[in-house]
C-alpha cells in the first residue's frame, strides 16, 4: 500500500512538473511572438511624418529602423514583458538562445533580413 | 492465515499493476503531446514574406508570365529568404518558387491568399512557406 500511495505520488510530482514546464515554455514563446510582432509593426518600424494634418504619421510594418532598436527599448519590453532576459536584433544570436525571427527589409534600399527575438 | 495473506498480496500486486499501468499510459500521453502552439507566429510569418515583397515593390507589374521583371526580382527574393531561414516558399501553387524539384515538403508552414493585381485584373494569390528535407 505504502509503495502505491508512493508511487502514485511520484508519477503526480512529475506530472505536475511537466506541465508547469510545458506552461512556461508556452508562455514565453507567446511573449516572444508578441514582442517581435509589436517591433515589427510599430515599435521600430519606419515611420514617416507626412504634414498633412500635425501629428500625422505614416508607418511601414516589416521596414524597420535599425536605429529604433537599441538596449533601452529592449529593456523596456523586458519589463513590460517580465521577462529575465531580452534581446531584440538584426544580427544571427549564438547557439544556446531561444529566439524567433521575423522577415524585413531594412535601410533605405530595403535590403531583405531577419530580426532576431531572443529571451527566457 | 496463510491463504489471507496471499489473497492480500495478490489485491497489493494487482492494484499496483492498475496503477502503474494508468500512470503509464498518461505520462507517455503527456510526453506525446505536441510543444508548442505556434499557429499563430506560422501566419505572422507567411505574411511578413507577402509584406516585404509589397514593400520592395515587386507586386507592382507583377505577372506570372516568364521574362516577367517583378516575377523575376520575387523569385531571387525568395532564393535569398530560402538561404537564410531554409523555408521553400511557394507563390501561386509552383508558379514561383525557391525550392524546385529535389526539395520534398517535409511539412507545411502557412498558406495565406492574397489579391494582386496582374494582367489588367486582381487575382487571389496563395502564398505558401514549407519546411523542406532537401
Amino acid at each position: 500500500m505504502l509503495m502505491i500511495i508512493m508511487f502514485t505520488f511520484n508519477a503526480a510530482h512529475s506530472l505536475s512538473e511537466e506541465a508547469v514546464e510545458r506552461m512556461h515554455r508556452q508562455q514565453v514563446f507567446d511573449k516572444l511572438v508578441s514582442i517581435a510582432d509589436y517591433t515589427v509593426k510599430q515599435g521600430a518600424a519606419v515611420n514617416e511624418n507626412m504634414g498633412a494634418i500635425a501629428g500625422e504619421e505614416v508607418r511601414y510594418p516589416n521596414w524597420v529602423d535599425s536605429g529604433l532598436i537599441t538596449s533601452q527599448y529592449s529593456q523596456g519590453l523586458k519589463k513590460r514583458a517580465n521577462l529575465n532576459g531580452l534581446s531584440i536584433q538584426l544580427t544571427s544570436p549564438g547557439d544556446g538562445s531561444y529566439c524567433i525571427y521575423r522577415i524585413v527589409v531594412v535601410g533605405t534600399g530595403k535590403d531583405l533580413d531577419l530580426l532576431y527575438v531572443c529571451g527566457d | 492465515m496463510c491463504a489471507v495473506i496471499d489473497m492480500q498480496s495478490m489485491e497489493a500486486v494487482v492494484s499496483l499493476m492498475f496503477f502503474v499501468s494508468v500512470l503509464t499510459y498518461m505520462l507517455g500521453g503527456v510526453a506525446e503531446k505536441p510543444g508548442l502552439d505556434d499557429s499563430l507566429y506560422r501566419y505572422q510569418l507567411t505574411d511578413d514574406v507577402w509584406r516585404v515583397e509589397q514593400l520592395r515593390g515587386n507586386l507592382k507589374n507583377f505577372s506570372f508570365d516568364a521574362g516577367n521583371d517583378a516575377r523575376d526580382d520575387v523569385e531571387k527574393d525568395f532564393d535569398r529568404l530560402n538561404g537564410m531561414t531554409d523555408l521553400c516558399i511557394y507563390m501561386g501553387g509552383i508558379k514561383v518558387t525557391s525550392c524546385h524539384g529535389s526539395h520534398a515538403i517535409e511539412e507545411k508552414v502557412a498558406s495565406i491568399n492574397r489579391a494582386v493585381y496582374i494582367n489588367g485584373s486582381v487575382k487571389n494569390v496563395t502564398l505558401t512557406l514549407a519546411k523542406s528535407s532537401g
